[in-house]
C-alpha cells in the first residue's frame, strides 16, 4: 500500500513548526500534537551562523 | 542566548584552545554544567546566580531544563560561541563581561578589636536564618568560641549525620587548632563527601574552613603557607571522594576563589563595611540551595573562629 | 525492619528537590528513616551504620544517587519504593510537560509515532525544516510562501521519491482523516475527495458540499504552484494516484488556476484511464476537449459542489433521503438568491443616481479571480489588482478605479503585517473607504469562517458597516449595497448562524458563494444600466 494511502487508515498525529495558533486549534480538536518551540540556528545571528557553519566543516 | 559575564580564565582558555568538546553533565532550572573532554566542569547560569569561578552567566532568566537540554549532550566550544546543537542552542559569548575569580582581600580592613564582634553576628545570623539539615548543628556545638551568651536554638537539632561524623570531625578541629595541617588533610580526606545534599554538607563546611583560612591569613598581614599547606592536602585525593561540581567547588576555595556573593560575604566580615551589609550578605548566602549556604558560612565561621583563637592566644593584645 | 531503595545513577538533583524528596518520604506512613544522598564512600558507611544498606546501594559512586528508607512492616514497601519513585520521576515528568522539544528530532524521540509534519516557519528555515521532515518519514504540509521554484521542485521531487506527500509550498488548506489543517472548515465526512491547488477555493467547495448533505473524504492542497509547468502537478498528480486508490474516495474534485499545456495533458490522460467520476475547475480556463464521460468540467466554485455532489449521491445505492436533501438545499439557496436580487433592487431605487460602480474586496485571491472572471463574462470591465488583462490593472493597488475586485492578501497589502482573513483591520480601513466613496453602488466581499481565521470575521465587517453609519455626513440610505458570501458551516469554530444575523443587521445582503453573491452584484448593476 502506498504511504500515502496508510496515511488515510491511521490516525494523523502532526509535529507543528511555527505558528502556535495552528498548534492551539489542532490540540483543541483533540488531535495528537507536538509544538516544536522552533528557534532559528544561533537565534538568527548572522555571524554566529557563519561560525557554527565554519565548525561543521 | 548571550553571555553577560564569564570567568576570565575560563575566556582566555576558550580564546587559546580553539576548539573544547564536552557534554552536558547535568541539568537544573537556573544553571546547567559542562564536563570537558578535559574534565573541566563548566556552569553556566542564568542572571538570578551568583557568579562563579569557571562559569558564565546568561543576560536573562532562563529555565535550562524547559529548554530541553539534557545530561549526555554533545556540546562544542568554539572561539565565542558554545553549541548544543541536539537543542538548537547557542551561546553568544562575544559581549560577555569578564569577571575576575581570584579573591579580592580588603584594602579597608576592619579593626582587630571589631573581629570578633563581626564573627560573632555570623553566627548570631546562622542561627536566626540558617537551614540545619546538614552537620550545621555539629559545627555550632563544636565550643570554640564562648559567644558570651549561649544560644540553643531548636533547629539546632543533632541531626543522623552530626551523630555519625562527629568523632571524626572533632579530630579535624583539634589538629586544626594545633596547627597539625597534614592530619588535619588525611582527615577531611576521610569524611569528605558526607551528608546530604548535591554538594554534600562536609564538603561545604571544609569550603568555607579553606575560604575563611585564606582570608583571615592575609587580613592579619601573616603568609598564607598553612592555608595552602592544608588546600594541597585535601585536594591530592578528593577527586574521586566526592561529587564533580563539589570537586570543582573545593578546588577553587583551595586558592581562596568561590562565588560572588560568599566572595562579598568575606569581605563584609574582614572590611569595615557597615554591619547591616554584613547582615544582608550572610543572609543571602544563608538561603543558598537546602542547607549548601548554611554549611559554608558555618565553615567560615569556624574557620575565623579557630584563627581568631589561635591569634589571641599568640599575641596578649586583644584590642587595638 | 524492611528497607525500600531507589538509585539513579549519573544523576543529579538539586539539593532543594533533594530535601524535598527526604521530607516527603520521612511523612509517609510506616515509614521510619530516611537517608537521601550522593553514594559517596563515607555516605554509604552512614547507610550501612544505620542498617539500611542494600546491593544497588553498595555498587554507588559519589555521582550516583540514592534514596533509602527503613520501613516498619513488608507490606508497606511496594507503596514506599513507587512514592520514592514516582518523587524522582516527578521533575522528569514535569519537565517533559513543560518543555516544547526545541528540534524535529527530539520530537520525534519523545513521540515516534509522529507522521505529519505542519510547517509555517519563514521561508528560508521552512525549506530545512521540511526536508527533514521527509527525510523522517513524514508527510508534509508547507504553509510557508517565498520559497523558489527550484526549492519548491527539489521538494517535491524528494517526496515523490520517498512516497510521501508534500502539499506546498504555499498551501493554506487541506483535510486529512477528517482533521481540518490551517485554514480549513469543519466539514462532514464523506465520499468526494478534492485536491486543490487554491486554499479559499478549497474551502468554498468543501463548505458548499456539506451544505448540499454531502461530505468530503480527503481534501489535499498542492500549493499554489503546483501546476506550472516547471513545477509538472507533482503533488497532484500523487494525490489523483492515492485518491484513485483510496475506497472511501468515490468522486475526485480538481481545483487550481489553469495549468500550463503540458501539465493538462498529463493530467487529462490519467483521468481518461480512470473509472472514477472528477469534476474539474480550472478557475477561467475555456472548455477543454476531453473524450471522457467521467470527466466533468465545471465554472465556478458553486458549480463544482453542485456536480460533485449530484455525482455522489447517484455513485452511492439510490439513497432518496441524501437525494431529496440535497435537492433541498439547492432549492433553499436559489430561493435565497431570488429574495437577495430583489432586495437588492430595492435598494437601488433609494440611491443616488451618481452610484455606478461595484467594489469586490476579498481576502480569499481565488474567489477574487472567480468574481472578476464571472463579471468580465458579463462583458463588465473590471479592475483589479489581480494578474490577467494587463489593460486592467490596478495603477495602485490601495485605490479603486472604476468597478475593481481587489485581492486584499495580495503582497503589497500583506508585507510586514499578517493576512486579513486573521487580521481583519487591513480590510475594515479598505471597507470604510469604499463606503465613503460617493460613485460606489455595490460592494462586494468574502467572509471565511473556519479553523485559521479570525475569532469572528463577520462580527468584524459588520461592526464596521455599523461604525461608517453613524459617521454618515450625506442622507441616510444613501450608501452602498453591501453584499457578503459568507463560507462557513454550522460546525465551524465561529458561529455560522450569529455570524449571518450580524451582517444583516448591519445591513449587509448575505449569501452563500461567490459565485451566487457575483450574480447579484451583476444584477445590481444591470439594472441601473451599466453593464
Amino acid at each position: 500500500m502506498s504511504k500515502i494511502n496508510k496515511l488515510f487508515r491511521e490516525e494523523l498525529k502532526v509535529v507543528n513548526l511555527g505558528l502556535e495558533s495552528f498548534h492551539r486549534e489542532l490540540r483543541e480538536k483533540k488531535v495528537e500534537v507536538v509544538h516544536i518551540n522552533w528557534r532559528p540556528c544561533a537565534g538568527g545571528n548572522k555571524r554566529m551562523i557563519e561560525l557554527l557553519n565554519k565548525l561543521k566543516k | 542566548m548571550k553571555a553577560k559575564k564569564i570567568c576570565n580564565r575560563l575566556n582566555k582558555a576558550i580564546e587559546e584552545k580553539k576548539n573544547i568538546y564536552g557534554f552536558i553533565h547535568s541539568v537544573h532550572k537556573r544553571a546547567f554544567n559542562i564536563m570537558t573532554s578535559e574534565f573541566k566542569l563548566i556552569s553556566v547560569m542564568n542572571c538570578e546566580h551568583s557568579m562563579a569561578p569557571c562559569s558564565l552567566m546568561l543576560d536573562r532568566e532562563e529555565n535550562f531544563v524547559s529548554l530541553g537540554i539534557e545530561q549526555g549532550m554533545r556540546v562544542i566550544i568554539f572561539e565565542e560561541l558554545i553549541d548544543i546543537p541536539q537543542v538548537s542552542l547557542a551561546i553568544d559569548l562575544m559581549e560577555a563581561q569578564p569577571w575576575d575569580p581570584t579573591p579580592k582581600f580588603v584594602v579597608d580592613k576592619a579593626k582587630r578589636s571589631e573581629i570578633a564582634e563581626r564573627i560573632a553576628i555570623v553566627e548570631k545570623c546562622i542561627y536566626e536564618f540558617g537551614r540545619f539539615e546538614g552537620i550545621a548543628p555539629l559545627v555550632l556545638r563544636v565550643n570554640i568560641r564562648k559567644s558570651g551568651e549561649g544560644f540553643v536554638h531548636s533547629q539546632a537539632n543533632y541531626n543522623k549525620y552530626c551523630k555519625f561524623i562527629e568523632k571524626k570531625f572533632l579530630r579535624l578541629i583539634d589538629h586544626l587548632q594545633e596547627d597539625r595541617l597534614k592530619e588535619a588533610a588525611k582527615i577531611a580526606k576521610k569524611i569528605m563527601g558526607f551528608g546530604p545534599g548535591l554538594t554534600p554538607s562536609v564538603d561545604d563546611v571544609l569550603v568555607g574552613i579553606m575560604l575563611s583560612l585564606i582570608y583571615f591569613l592575609h587580613y592579619i598581614g601573616e603568609d598564607r603557607l598553612e592555608a595552602k599547606l592544608l588546600s594541597e592536602e585535601v585536594l591530592k585525593a578528593v577527586k574521586n571522594e566526592t561529587t564533580a561540581v563539589s570537586f570543582k567547588m573545593l578546588t577553587f576555595a583551595s586558592k581562596g576563589e568561590t562565588n560572588e556573593d560568599i566572595r562579598q560575604l568575606l569581605i563584609d566580615i574582614f572590611s569595615n563595611n557597615r554591619k547591616e551589609k554584613l547582615i544582608k550578605s550572610l543572609k543571602k548566602v544563608l538561603t543558598f540551595g537546602a542547607s549548601s549556604g548554611t554549611d559554608i558560612i558555618c565553615g567560615i565561621y569556624l574557620g575565623c573562629s579557630i584563627m581568631i583563637n589561635k591569634y589571641e592566644v599568640k599575641s596578649d593584645v586583644c584590642s587595638s | 525492619m524492611f528497607v525500600a531503595a531507589e538509585i539513579k545513577k549519573n544523576t543529579y538533583y538539586d539539593s532543594v528537590y533533594l530535601m524535598r524528596i527526604t521530607k516527603e518520604i520521612e511523612k509517609t506512613e510506616g515509614v521510619i528513616d530516611v537517608l537521601v544522598g550522593m553514594g559517596t564512600e563515607l555516605n554509604k558507611e552512614l547507610v550501612s551504620s544505620l542498617s539500611m544498606m542494600t546491593k544497588e546501594i553498595e555498587s554507588l559512586g559519589p555521582n550516583d544517587f540514592f534514596v533509602v528508607a527503613k520501613i516498619k512492616r513488608e507490606e508497606i514497601m511496594g507503596v514506599v519504593t513507587k512514592k520514592i519513585d514516582s518523587l524522582m520521576n516527578e521533575k522528569k515528568k514535569n519537565n517533559v510537560k513543560e518543555h516544547s522539544p526545541a528540534t524535529l528530532d527530539s520530537a520525534l524521540k519523545y513521540n515516534p509515532e509522529i507522521n505529519f509534519a505542519l510547517i509555517s516557519l519563514p521561508g528560508e528555515y521552512a525549506i530545512e525544516e521540511a526536508k527533514k521532515a521527509l527525510e523522517k518519514n513524514l508527510h508534509v504540509m508547507l504553509f510557508s510562501d517565498n520559497i523558489s521554484v527550484e526549492k519548491e521542485i527539489e521538494l517535491k521531487l524528494f517526496a515523490k521519491q520517498k512516497g510521501l506527500l508534500m502539499m506546498g509550498p504555499d498551501c493554506g488548506t487541506a483535510i486529512i482523516n477528517g482533521i481540518p489543517l490551517a485554514f480549513a472548515n469543519e466539514v462532514s465526512r464523506g465520499n468526494i475527495g478534492i485536491i486543490s491547488a487554491s486554499g479559499t477555493g478549497a474551502q468554498e467547495v468543501s463548505v458548499l458540499i456539506d451544505k448540499l448533505g454531502s461530505g468530503i473524504s480527503q481534501l489535499i492542497g498542492t500549493g499554489g504552484r503546483d501546476l506550472k509547468d516547471e513545477i509538472g502537478g507533482i503533488t497532484m498528480i500523487q494525490a489523483i494516484e492515492a485518491l484513485e486508490k483510496d475506497e472511501n474516495t468515490k468522486i475526485i474534485v480538481l481545483i487550481s488556476k489553469p495549468p500550463s499545456e503540458n501539465v493538462a495533458e498529463k493530467i487529462f490522460k490519467m483521468l481518461n484511464n480512470s473509472k472514477k467520476n472528477y469534476v474539474v475547475n480550472f478557475i477561467g480556463s475555456e472548455s477543454k476537449n476531453v473524450s471522457n464521460s467521467k470527466t466533468h468540467f465545471a465554472y465556478s466554485l458553486e458549480e463544482t459542489a453542485k456536480m460533485a455532489v449530484e455525482l455522489a449521491n447517484k455513485s452511492t445505492v439510490r439513497n432518496k433521503e441524501v437525494d431529496a436533501k440535497c435537492k433541498k438545499a439547492i432549492e433553499e439557496l436559489k430561493a435565497k438568491e431570488k429574495e437577495a436580487i430583489a432586495s437588492a433592487k430595492n435598494m437601488v431605487g433609494n440611491l443616488s443616481v451618481q452610484r455606478k460602480y461595484m467594489r469586490g474586496l476579498f481576502t480569499g485571491g481565488t474567489l477574487a479571480l472567480e468574481a472578476m472572471n464571472i463579471l468580465r463574462g458579463r462583458g463588465m470591465e473590471v479592475y483589479s489588482n489581480l494578474a490577467g488583462d494587463e489593460r486592467f490593472i490596478l495603477s495602485n493597488a490601495n485605490d479603486s478605479y472604476r468597478n475593481a475586485c481587489v485581492d486584499l492578501g495580495d503582497d503589497v497589502f500583506t508585507r510586514g503585517r499578517p493576512h486579513p482573513m486573521i487580521e481583519p483591520s487591513i480590510r475594515n480601513e479598505r471597507l470604510i473607504k469604499e463606503i465613503r466613496d460617493e460613485d460606489v453602488l455595490v460592494i462586494l466581499m468574502d467572509c471565511v469562517l473556519g479553523y485559521g481565521s479570525h475569532e469572528n470575521p463577520a462580527g468584524e465587517i459588520a461592526n464596521t458597516l455599523n461604525l461608517a453609519k453613524k459617521d454618515m455626513t450625506n442622507e441616510e440610505n444613501d450608501s452602498p449595497i453591501i453584499v457578503v458570501s459568507i463560507i462557513g458551516t454550522n460546525k465551524d469554530p465561529q458561529n455560522l448562524k450569529e455570524s449571518i444575523i450580524d451582517l444583516e443587521n448591519a445591513g449587509a445582503i448575505v449569501v452563500f458563494s461567490t459565485a451566487q453573491a457575483t450574480r447579484i452584484v451583476a444584477e445590481i448593476t444591470k439594472s441601473i444600466g451599466e453593464c
